[in-house]
Order: C-alpha cells, then structure tokens, then sequence
C-alpha cells in the first residue's frame, strides 16, 4: 500500500463519515452526478480541475469513483481532493458531495471526459461525458496581446441569429472580464428596446454565476447577467438594441509590494458604463402551413380539444376547451376558429395563458374556451380539426388532430316559457284581456285641444283687452265718458221729472224734461255743458237725424222754456210730455 | 234574462206557436253566431296565440300574431308576446323590434325595455357594439324618445297662465309683479309651443328601424353595385331619412349611431 500521508487519512474521514450518515430512506431520483471542468479550453502544459460532483437531498453512502482515463492528459495526483458541504434552504436540505482531481493537458486537440460511474448506496450512477478543448503551446498569445484586449465587456448572446417567426430565442445579456477582476454588483442603466419582438423575462430564478473561458486565446470569466426570451412577431432584419448596465468592477492586484497588512490583495472599485453591441437578427417567413388550421403556434407545442359537457338543457352553455402545451410562443398562440353550426349561438371566448420560465426558457399553456349555446334541441357534431404547429427545431410543420365530438340538447322539462338569461331574468308573456288600439298616431295639430289651448287664450285675451279699453276711456277721455252716460243721465232726469209730477209745482217736471234733453244732446256730441240755446240743439239734430225729429225736439224744448208763461197743465199732460221726451231720446240714440 | 222576458212576452200577447218556434231557433243560434264572430275578435286570437306559446309552438303562435297586427289591431302585451316567440324561434333582430314596440306602452314598458336590454346584451357578445356618437344620441332622443305631446302640454299651459297673469294685470292692484310674472310664463310657455311644433314636424322626417336580417351591407349609394361602406349586423338600431328613402324604391337612406350614413335594402330592416 503506497503511503499518502495528510491525504489518505483526510480520505478515510470522509470515508468514516459517509458510511455513518448512511441514510436509508435514500431516494433514486433525489440524487444527481455530473462531471466538471474548471476550464474549457487550455494550453498545453497546463491544469486543469476535473471534479465529480454528487447533488442530493439527503446524505449519502458513496464509494469513491475510479478514476477515469482522459485522452490527452495526465493526473497530476492520483487521489483526488474530496468535500461535502450541507445546506438547507426554505426546509430543503441539500448535500454535495465533490472528488476533484487535477489533471495536466498533454496533447493539442479537442478531447473527451468518459463517463463516470459512481456507486451510491449500492447502486451504479453514470455522469454524461464532458469535452475539452488543449490548444498548442506555441499558439499562446503572447502578453502584450493579451493586454491589449479589454478587461471587461458586455455581448449578447443570442440562441439563433437566423429564425423563423415566431420561434423562441434565448438571449443572454453575458459579460466578460478577466480573472483578476470581480463583477461586484451592476444595475440595468436602461430599458431595452426590442421592437418587432415580444419579450419574455427570465430572470426569475436565474442568479448570475462566472465560468472560466478562453476568448481569442485570453482567459477571461464569463457569467450571464440576464435572461430573455424572444419571439419574432415579424420577418425581416429586425435589429436588437443595445443593453445597457453600470458595473462596479473590482480589480484585485497582486505583487510584492500590493499585499495589505493582514497579507491579503489589495483591490480597488471603479464604476464602469458598458453596453452590448447592437445585434441584427434576420428573421424569416413562415412557410404555408400544407394543411389544416395555422394559429401562429411555433415550437414544441401539442394541442388538445374537449367538451366541458357532453349533454346540455336547452339554453345552457357549453364550452369547447382548447388547450396548447408545450415550449414555444405560447403567447402568440392564436384561438383556433372552428366552424359551428348557424344552430349555435357563438360568444367571445375566454383565453386564459399560463407561462413557467423557471427552466430558462419559455414554456407553459394556453386554453381557449369557447362558449356556444344551442339554439334548438337536437344532436350535434362538432368535425375533426386539424392544427398545423410550427416545430422550430425540424424546421416543418406538424399536424395535429382534434377528434370530433357532439353534443346531445335536450329540452329542459321544468323551464319556463319566456326568455331566460344567466338565471336572472325571466321575461314571462302576459295573457288575458287586453286593451287594443288602432295604432294610429297623431300629430299635435290632429288634438282638439291643442287648438283649443291655443284659440281660447286669444279669445279671453280679446275680450280682457276690449274691457280694458273701454275702461281706460271712461276714464280718461271726458267726452266719450259723457256720451257714454248720456243716456243714463237722461233717464235719471225723467225719472225726478216724473217724481216730480206729484207735487203741486208742475212746471218743475218741464225744467227736469229739458234738462234730459239738452244734457243728453250736448253729452252725445261732445258740446260743452252749457250755453247753447234751444234752436242751435235743434239745428244739430236735424243736421244728424233730419227734420221730424229736429221738429219734434224742437217743439218739447219750446215747450219747457215757455210752459212757465201758459196756464196749468193736467198731470195727464206732463206725463205725457215725459214718455214723448223717454222716446224721442231713445230716437235720437240711434243717430248720435 | 232573455228567458224570462220572452215568458213574460208570451203572457202578455199570447204568441202562436209559430213565434215561439222562431224564437226559439233565433235564441239557439245567437250564441252560434255571436261565438262565430269572437273567433274572429283580436282577443279571441290573441288567447289562441297564447294557448300555442305555452304550448312552446312557436311558429304557430306567430302566425296567429301576425295575423292580429294585419287586422290593424295593436297593444303592448301582443308586441311582448310576438317578441318573445322571436326570441324563441332564433330572430333577435325581429324580437328586439318587438320589444321596443312593447316598451312603447305604459303597461308593458318594464318588460318591453328589460327585453331590449337583454337582445342587445346577447348581440354584444356576438358581434360587439356600434360606439355612440354624443349628437346622434340627443338627436335620437330629441326625435323619438322625447314626449312631444308633454311639452306641448306644459307649454300650452304655461302660455294660458302667463295670459292669466297678463290679463289680471290690467285689474288688479299687483300690476307689475302680475305683468313681469304673466310675460315670462307667456313667452316660455310661447318657446314650448314652439319647439314642440317644429319637434313634432321634423321628426316626421325620421324615423327609427331596426336590423333584422343576420347581416348585410351599408352602401354609399343604393346599388348593390356600389361600395360597402360598412357591415351592418342583426339588432342594430339606427336612424331612417324618410325624405332620402322616398327617392328610390326598395332602399332606405339610414344613419348609424357611429355617425356612417348610407344606403341599406328595405327588406332587411323592420321600420318602428
């Protein structure tokens, strides 16, 4: 047995260890096993790390792996450097188990890490076979050239630079810096324009971690800030912008006299702009789908139809659920349009989309519901469907078909007659007697009374108007008052005439009778008063009325100024002398 | 009753058995022929129009229905009973227009509108909805939803009192408060006259339609030759230029309420 020292006892620790926390609740599918590699690509001459590293939820009892013979290279150490580490994480514990061996490259060219099998608990795992790249010692750049590339920039990095429309696109916002510099933290300086592309985010889960690269033969660390995926919502060159970050770089520097006080680097931080270069994408056309429905469906994707009942009553809905899975432009995805019968009524449909970007890329569902209600009872089929979805990776078309279904509508015994909706409303005939119409309409002049509400108005207001007016002149216009009492006065003076008549004076009577008259004269033609004589009243009348009442007026006027001359009259006569003057001034009305 | 008088008939003048007999025939086919008559009565079909809805036969009830409305004899409760038949045999254009007519009377106006709002309801979610334009809003109300009758009322009204007040102006001791009082209610209720008048005039000119076919073609002129200028769908109500569709047999001059005009076959739309 070959003594090892410090590293066979580390060795039988672990070995101690492992078969103490032997867990037997173990299982398969919690465990895995990969290779890995600190470098990708090396010179000749130089190490490299190879490790085996063992992921699993609970400990484990491994044996250690045989080592495995990699072309082109050399162990630097037979036994490998083993450690373990544990961690727990929202109530999950996580245990890795890693043997790392160095290994020295020997030989230019591209090589191969066989697989590993490792024993856990028993049973045999195998890691997936690894390459690596050896380049040619004499081809190392020499180390102005290497000073002369940048110590940090930003590219982005897309998964397809030529794609069809609509095909996913992972695009990684990567930056690059050299190993003796340390991405501390970074913030996005800018939104990123990506027009003509529908952008889906996938930095949820991601979290940025550095590998070693090589990039034109200079050692640089590369780590993948963000996540995006991209769908081409149009063909032709469409151009990426460029993404911009500020990045606190921290610069480790070494030497004799850079070492601090506790002999660690010194390390200095500077903020530095950097943006990706612009990126041109050339995206192609679809093809025409050779047949069946194209809904703008491109990658992995299947596509399913059902019913959400088989029989319905008469007015209920029923919904056609399409549903498409998978990885691909889910979101873009659009509604299949079936052809219903004219015997359904067809609404909106509802979509609902359910994207998980926790793998890295785009993947997840979307479901169409489209809701159709049945117009008449009966039996109906719904035809096979064919979909035509895109496959991004074959570069062809695939057809899916959707079995055809039917729905059976029977009447529903307890409804009633009406027009019900969503169970809310229920619109029920109304019988029984009712009251009929002509039907005929009327214009507003066809109503009595409009015509009424219009005439009787002016018709009042006429006659309020007339009123007024004959009131207004009574009162402000003398003569037209005194014709207007004329005739009243006069007859209040026959009437003291005739009262007058009892009493032995009979003459009294005749002043009253020439009173009646010659006021009635003088106020019917607007004359003053007084101071006119018998004979210019008696010109006037015959001038109005002609000679037989001028005649007439005349002899009664004469009569009352000389009766005081003349014997005494009988009553008789006086009485008659009245009525004579009571009509001839009802004569002379009709002509004054 | 009629029993009993003609009893009293045969006491008090004796008739011969052969009055009797004609009287007897006469009483026993009275009621033949007065039953004969009611089968024909607007009511009598109405009930039988009913007994087939409840019986779910459409069709037949319509027929019966129809036939009411051609006899030129119209109430609220036929129109609500031919729109939900309509609504049953898949006519929504048909049975919109039949529920706006219900909505036209008091007694089935709940009914008639709840009605509408429910086609339109279920028409929206076929084929979406026509945006309104504000002024073809108000001139659709001005023109068929406003009671013209009821502001020429108020109107009229208001120009008697303001009379009223005017003329007890002039007689009584409250002049200028009766005066100022009697001109404003005059020329207000003159104004209402008015424009209720003009109102009542123009909307002659128009008229209300509605969309009864499944769909059809609005076109600048009135040939099928011509441009569609848009699609118009089953439900849709629009505004009918009665003075424009005179001018060409067969076509209507409508206006949508997203303000497009154009022409539209008659035999697609019912006139309200």
């Amino acid at each position: 047995m070959k003594k090892i020292g410090n590293g066979m006892r580390s060795y039988g620790l672990l070995l101690l260890f492992l078969s103490i926390a032997v867990s037997l609740s173990a299982q398969d599918e919690n465990v895995q096993v990969e290779t890995t590699l600190s470098e990708s690509q090396v010179y000749e001459g130089e190490r490299v790390s190879l490790g085996i590293v063992i992921k699993s939820n609970d400990s484990q009892n491994i044996t250690r792996p045989d080592m495995p013979q990699v072309d082109g290279f050399r162990y630097a150490s037979s036994y490998p450097s083993t450690s373990t580490s544990y961690s727990m994480m929202n109530g999950v514990s996580a245990m890795n188990y890693s043997f790392t061996w160095q290994l020295i490259a020997t030989h230019e060219g591209v090589h191969q890490v066989p697989p590993v099998s490792v024993v856990i608990n028993g049973e045999t795992y195998e890691t997936e076979p690894v390459t690596i790249t050896v380049l040619n010692a004499q081809q190392r750049p020499d180390q102005q050239a290497m000073d002369q590339q940048p110590d940090v920039f930003l590219e982005m990095e897309v998964s397809d630079q030529s794609p069809v429309r609509g095909q996913q696109l992972i695009a990684d916002l990567v930056i690059y810096f050299k190993r003796e510099m340390d991405l501390s933290s970074y913030q996005v300086s800018q939104g990123w324009v990506t027009e003509g592309f529908w952008q889906e985010d996938l930095n949820e889960n991601h979290s940025a971690r550095a590998e070693n690269v090589m990039v034109n033969g200079t050692r640089y660390r590369r780590a993948v800030l963000r996540k995006h995926a991209l769908f081409p919502t149009r063909q032709g060159e469409l151009k990426l912008q460029p993404y911009k970050i500020q990045a606190n770089i921290r610069q480790n520097t070494r030497g004799g006299n850079t070492r601090d006080f506790f002999g660690g680097f010194r390390s200095s931080t500077r903020t530095m702009n950097l943006e990706s270069d612009e990126l041109t994408i050339n995206v192609q056309d679809l093809p025409d789908a050779p047949n069946g429905l194209f809904i703008n469906a491109v990658g992995d994707l299947n596509v399913s139809r059902s019913l959400s009942e088989q029989q319905i009553k008469l007015g209920e809905s029923v919904e056609i659920v399409t549903e498409i899975a998978g990885n691909g432009n889910i979101s873009l995805v659009t509604r299949p349009a079936y052809n219903f019968s004219s015997d359904f009524d067809v609404y909106r449909p509802q979509e609902t989309t359910d994207l998980d970007t926790r793998s890295g890329r785009v993947s997840g569902k979307k479901v169409f519901r489209d809701v159709i209600i049945a117009r008449r009872v009966g039996s109906y089929d719904i035809p096979e469907t064919e979909v035509a979805i895109y496959d991004d990776v074959q570069r062809r078309y695939e057809t899916v078909t959707l079995p055809g279904m039917s729905i059976d509508v029977i009447r529903d015994p307890n409804a009633q007659i009406g027009f019900v909706h969503d169970g809310r409303f229920n619109i029920t005939p109304i019988t029984g007697i009712v009251r009929w119409t002509s039907g005929e309409r009327k214009q507003v002049y066809q109503y009595w009374w409009f015509w009424m509400g219009l005439i009787l108005p002016v018709i009042i207001f006429g006659g309020a108007y007339q009123v007024k007016s004959h009131r207004d002149k009574l009162q402000y216009d003398g003569a037209f008052s005194r014709k207007q009492n004329a005739l009243n006065k006069s007859r209040q003076s026959l009437k003291a005439a005739r009262q007058s008549v009892s009493t032995d004076d009979l003459k009294t009577p005749y002043t009253y009778i020439h009173q009646a008259l010659s006021d009635y004269i003088t106020d019917s033609i607007g004359f003053p008063p007084s101071g006119h004589s018998d004979d210019e009243l008696t010109g006037f009348i015959r001038e109005k009325s002609g000679d037989d009442l001028a005649t007439k007026v005349h002899f009664l006027l004469t009569k009352c100024s000389t009766i005081r001359f003349a014997p005494v009259n009988k009553t008789e006569s006086v009485l008659t002398d009245i009525r004579s003057a009571g009509k001839l001034i009802e004569s002379l009305d009709k002509y004054l | 009753m009629i029993k009993v008088k003609l009893q009293q008939i045969q006491s008090q003048r004796g008739f011969s058995s052969l009055n009797r007999a004609a009287l007897l025939c006469i009483l026993l086919y009275l009621p033949l022929i007065a039953n004969g008559n009611d089968n024909d009565s607007p009511q009598e079909l109405f009930n039988r129009g009913n007994f087939y809805l409840e019986q779910s036969k459409f069709p037949e009830a319509l027929d019966i229905y129809r036939n009411i409305e051609q006899k030129e004899y119209i109430s609220g409760p036929l129109y609500l009973n031919m729109a939900i038949s309509y609504v049953n045999v898949d006519s929504l254009g048909m049975a919109k227009y039949y529920f706006l007519k219900a909505g036209e009377y008091s007694a089935t106006k709940a009914k008639g509108d709840e009605g509408v709002a429910l086609i339109e309801r279920r028409l929206q979610q076929q084929r979406g909805t026509l945006p309104r334009l504000g002024w073809i809003s108000f001139n659709e109300w001005l023109y068929f939803d406003l009671s013209v009758t009821m502001v020429l009322l108020s109107g009229l009204l208001l120009f008697n009192i303001g009379l009223i007040f005017i003329v007890a102006a002039w007689f009584s001791n409250f002049q200028r408060s009766l005066k100022y009082s009697g001109v404003t209610f005059f020329a207000i209720g003159a104004l209402l006259v008015l424009f209720s008048i003009i109102i009542d005039s123009q909307s002659k000119d128009y008229n209300r339609a509605v969309m009864i076919e499944a769909r059809t073609s609005l076109r600048s002129h009135p040939s099928e030759d011509n441009d569609a200028v848009a699609t118009v769908y089953e439900g849709y109500t629009f505004t009918l230029h009665q003075n424009q569709s005179r001018q060409y047999e067969g076509w209507e001059y409508i206006r949508l309420s997203n303000g497009l005009y154009g022409w539209i076959e008659e035999k697609a739309i019912r006139r309200l």
